[in-house]
Order: structure tokens, then sequence, then C-alpha cells
């Protein structure tokens, strides 16, 4: 793993801890649901943060016999383990506080250093979400300046291939949707003296971070049970491939994700047929050669050779590969 | 995953444990008993784990696609995993916290002949059941001493075997102990018994769901399968002809019948790509007719460098299986 990426987890862990303490601080002063579960939610953030830290540490343990392919996927299992803690504690915890809220309502109290602490939190969550946005403009490679990147963002967000990058642009999304929501119902509580709205964002809050649980847990099932790359991705693997000479075709390609920085290459190529063994096995080496120096995440690689059968395999298959992009 | 005698258990299992589980929790309102309490959450936390493994082996049988290539077996660790994971935070932190709330408010219990009589049959229907489980993975344990089979049974790749094998051990230790603190209690007049069963009886399932969970972990991750299987299957490649040496074995467990294997042959040099081509079709032919459980096979043959690798790679690897299963 990235030295650089470490490092940007460890400040959001400081930084989520920091606001968990001043939401905290303020919820107790203050009495409100809606804090309480704006507490909750930076609390969850915070231990995402330390659960992807023992992720990437474990992740890069050497490949042992036991792990022929390495302990990548560590990362999805602990990140899984993160929503299931944000379901379980954080998600349930706003909601039945502000269940509570709203059956046997207690009065708010320090409405002013609440406000004060959620405006400063309000600060920090745009800033986060400024970065995602632009995260997501990157990750797509579009052209955009200014205020253009709002409605750009979430035009592309579904064309993503990162699957982290799209996690944390709704991660960042929600946390400033949560403290808007607080913010507003702390003063409409204030504003017609009516404790329920207080309560209602504290289980709005909490069904938000349930719905997010639930999408972080399905993200990390899909690559626990082993996705694979990116159609565009595949396609590059084949072309790679392809303009090696003495490849005369590409049967067949199978990618899986066993890290987040690793993929599995398993592929079968065709030559010649008359091909001496000696000079397929050059091939094969300048095959995964080029490989491993264009995709530098591809970490392990397969390749079985065969003889040509005539069939232009690989044009079928590009042109499928395409047909899922579009 | 095609396994009709985990599926039959399974469904049998979950039938009986929501009604004993209802049974169970009806008797416990009525009577008050923690202990009677913690055996009906234990019930039915079985059934809902064997809803979960149900939902696994559905979803784990889905055919392979392009986002997909191994296919969908893992599913069958992820859903195990989440249903250890609701024993744990459901079952047990709801037996435990309920048996520390008996202990505070030391509520009067009344206990009937009608309890005692429902906790036999359950205790003997869960000794029926264990007998049952055990008999499907006797197959796998067979010509073992106690302690081998213990060791063997770390191996065993079936999480939905695996999970009703632990949780029927478990329950018959827990259904026994709130047996005995009933019975105790009955005697004694004394809440306390009561009170400290259901803890234990929270610990136990806490303690079954964490064993399992820790196993279930290592197959998410990525497990390779056993030593003595790697030897076999690097045994199996050299009885085909032209196969002159292996250099590389890697598999992994992609689902519980469902083993990836990726490995490394040396032909003799001189082959023609035509010939090579048959020689690894012969290899994989040999390798599915004899070890059923392999369904992605990627060999790459390379020309003999003369070096007797596998010759080496089976000392080591013997050394290995002896540290494993001696």
């Amino acid at each position: 793993m990235h030295s650089s990426g470490v490092r940007a987890v460890w400040i959001a862990l400081f930084a989520n801890l920091l606001i968990f303490l001043t939401k905290a601080i303020a919820a107790w002063v203050g009495n409100s649901a809606a804090m309480f579960a704006e507490a909750l939610h930076s609390l969850s953030d915070a231990v995402n943060s330390v659960f992807l830290l023992i992720g990437m540490k474990l992740a890069c343990r050497p490949p042992d016999l036991e792990h022929p392919f390495g302990y990548g996927k560590e990362v999805y299992f602990w990140s899984f383990i993160a929503s299931v803690f944000m379901f379980g504690v954080t998600s349930m915890g706003s909601l039945t506080r502000g269940y509570h809220q709203v059956v046997n309502p207690h009065p708010i109290a320090a409405v002013e250093l609440i406000t004060v602490a959620l405006s400063l939190a309000a600060l920090f969550e745009i800033y986060a979400v400024r970065a995602a946005m632009r995260a997501v403009i990157n990750d797509v490679g579009i052209q955009v300046k200014g205020f253009k990147v709002i409605p750009a963002s979430f035009k592309n967000i579904n064309n993503v291939a990162n699957p982290a990058v799209k996690f944390v642009f709704w991660e960042d999304m929600a946390a400033l949707t949560g403290v808007i929501i607080a913010l507003v119902a702390i003063s409409i509580s204030k504003i017609t003296n009516n404790i329920v709205y207080d309560g209602i964002a504290s289980i709005v809050i909490g069904v938000m971070l349930g719905a997010l649980a639930i999408m972080l847990a399905y993200e990390n099932r899909d690559m626990i049970v082993g996705r694979a790359a990116h159609p565009n991705i595949i396609r590059r693997i084949g072309d790679i491939a392809m303009s090696v000479p003495g490849v005369t075709d590409v049967k067949e390609i199978k990618t899986m994700y066993i890290g987040a920085h690793s993929l599995l290459v398993n592929m079968t190529i065709e030559t010649k047929p008359r091909l001496n063994i000696e000079i397929a096995d050059d091939v094969v080496a300048e095959v995964e050669k080029k490989i491993v120096t264009k995709l530098n995440s591809v970490k392990e690689i397969n390749i079985e050779v065969i003889a040509d059968d005539n069939l232009n395999s690989w044009q079928k298959e590009k042109e499928q590969l395409s047909c899922i992009v579009e | 995953m095609d396994d009709p005698s985990g599926w039959r258990t399974l469904k049998i299992n979950m039938f009986i444990n929501v009604a004993l589980g209802l049974l169970k929790g009806a008797l416990a309102f009525s009577s008050g008993s923690a202990a009677m309490y913690a055996s009906a959450l234990n019930s039915l936390s079985n059934s809902a784990s064997n809803l979960f493994s149900y939902l696994g082996i559905k979803k784990a049988a889905r055919p392979a696609d392009i986002d997909h290539p191994f296919g969908y077996g893992k599913e069958i660790y992820f859903w195990s995993f989440v249903a250890s994971v609701f024993m744990l935070g459901f079952a047990s932190t709801g037996a435990i916290s309920q048996g520390y709330s008996q202990l505070i408010e030391k509520k009067a219990i009344h206990i009937s002949s009608l309890m005692i009589i429902i906790l036999v049959i359950a205790l003997v229907h869960e000794i029926i059941l264990l007998y049952g489980s055990l008999n499907i993975v006797g197959k796998f344990l067979c010509n073992c001493t106690l302690l081998d089979g213990i060791r063997q049974f770390k191996r065993y790749n079936n999480p939905v075997n695996k999970t009703i094998i632990l949780q029927n051990a478990s329950t018959i230790i827990a259904t026994a102990i709130s047996l005995v603190a009933l019975i105790a209690a009955d005697f004694t007049r004394t809440y306390i018994i009561d009170a400290l069963a259901s803890i234990a009886v929270g610990i136990i399932m806490g303690s079954m769901a964490l064993a399992l969970a820790f196993q279930l972990k290592d197959m998410i991750i990525g497990r390779s399968c056993n030593p003595a299987t790697i030897q076999l299957i690097g045994d199996l490649a050299m009885k085909a002809p032209g196969v002159t040496d292996i250099t590389d074995i890697k598999t992994m467990y992609m689902g519980s019948k469902c083993l990836l294997l990726n490995m490394e042959i040396q032909v003799k040099s001189g082959l023609k790509v035509d010939e090579v081509d048959d020689v690894v079709n012969e290899v994989e032919k040999i390798i599915e007719g004899n070890l059923c459980n392999v369904k992605h096979i990627n060999i790459e043959a390379v020309a003999d460098d003369k070096v007797q690798g596998w010759k080496k790679a089976i000392s080591q690897n013997k050394t290995m299986a002896l540290t494993e299963f001696v």
C-alpha cells in the first residue's frame, strides 16, 4: 500500500476523532438527539478509518503457503467489519435515541454551542466533499472547473471504476447532509419550541447511516466474492498481448481483484501451431513483462498457450466488452 | 452448491429451531427465567444462521459471469460470516444482557415442569442432529484419531456443515447448562443460578461465533488447499506423458466445492505448441478426473530447465505436511 494513502487515512482518522469529540460534548451539554446522531456519525467515520488501517496493515503481508495469492483481501474484510459496526452501533444508536426523543421529548439546551459546533463541522465536510468530487472527476477523466464540478460529479458518479472513490463520495455527501439536517432541525426546534423535530432528525440520520452501511457491505461483498477488473482494463490487457509478436489470438481473459491494488490475471493466448516451445516461452515471457509494466496493478499472471484455431476470438470478445462499457 | 446432504440438514434444522425458539420464548416470558430466554435466543439465532446459510448456498450456485469470471462460490463464506456476526451481535449479547439485568433486578421466576420437559426434548433433538451432521463430515474425517480429527476439521471447507456442527455442539452445551440451572434454581429458590446460566450461554454462543468467524475470515481472504492435496495435484500432473517437471502450484478456494488452480509445468524441450497443447489438456483431464473440486485450471507450460524442481518441492511439502498433520 502506498504510504501517502496510509497518511491520508491517519489524517482522516484524527480529523474525525476531533469532530466526534466536539459533537459529543455539544450533544452531552445540549441534550440534543440530532447532535447525538451526528456524534455517532463522526464516530463511525473514525472507526471506519481504524478498520481501514488494520486492513491495509494486514494486507501487506507477503504470500505464504496457506495463502499463495497473498492477503490483499484483508482490506475488504475489515471494511466489511466497519460496515457492520456502522449498521449495528451508530445507525441503531441514532434510531433509538431519535425514537426516545420523539416519544419522550427532553428539552434541548445550549443551542448556540450546538450551532457553532455544527457550523464548524459543516465547513470541514464541505472541504471533504470538494475533494471527493474532484476525485470523481479525475477518475472519469473529464475537464471541468469551478462550480460545474458539482453537477458533473453527480452526473458521472455511476461511471466511476474505482469503488473506493465512489464510496468516499457518498460517505462525504452523507456526512454533509447529516450536518445540514441536524442544523436545520435544531433551528426549527428552537423557533417552534417543538423538540420532536430534533428527534426526527436523529431518526433520519440513523436511516441514512444504515443505508450507507448496507451500501458499503454490498460493495465489499462483491469484492470478497471475487470481482473482475473493469472491461476497459481487460481490453487493455488483451490489446497489449495482441501487440506482442508471435501472439495470433487471445482466447480468454479471467481477472479477479485479490486486493485493493492487486489483480489476478489468468489468460489463454494462441500462437502458431508449429512454434517451438522454447520460442512460445519467450512470447509468454514478453506478454507478461509488457502487461506487468503497463498495468502495475497486475500482480499475478498465468498464461496458457494453445495452438491457433483460426478464429478471431479476441475481436469478438472486444466488441462484447465495448457493449458492456456503453 | 451442489451439496444435497448439507442443504437437507439445513432445512430440517431451520424449521425445528424456529419451533423450539418460539416455544422457549413463550415459556421464558411466562416464567421470567433468564436461562430460558437465553436458550430461546440460541434457537432463534440458530434458525437465522440456517437462513443465512441457505442464502449463501443459493447465491453461490449462480454461474460465473463477466463481472465474476471465477463464479460466486465465495458467497457461501460471506453469508456464513454474516450469520456469525448475527450470532455474536444479537443472540450472545442479548443473553448476556438479560442475565446481567436478572442479576441486578432479581425478578422472581416460576419454573414449571413443562419447561424442564421442553429443554429435555430440545437436548435429545440436538444430540440427534449433531450425530447426523457428524455423519456427513464423517467421510472427510475418516480413519482419524480424535485430535487428528479436530485438526482436519479446521481444514474442512464447507462452511454450511461446519456452522451446523459447531452450532449443534455449542447448543447442546448451552441447553444442558440451562436445564441444570433451571433444576438447581427450582431446588434452591435462588435467582442467581438462573442469571449466571444466561450469561454462560451468552458467552458460549459468543465464543462459538468468534471461532467460526475467524475460520471463515481465512477462506474469505483466500486460502489454499492443504499441502497433501497440492502434492497430489503435482503427482497427478507428473503422470501425464511429456511433463518433465512442475515449478509452481498455487491454489485458492473459490467456494466450498470450487478450487482455483494456477500451475506452471515444464515439458520436453523441442516440443511444438500444438503438442504442448495436448500435454496440457491431458494434465487438466487427469486432475479434473481425480479431484472433482478443481474447477478453474490455468496451466503455463515452459521448456524444461533440467532442474528437478518438483522433487525438491515435495520434500519441502512433506515437512510442511508433517508439521500440519502429525
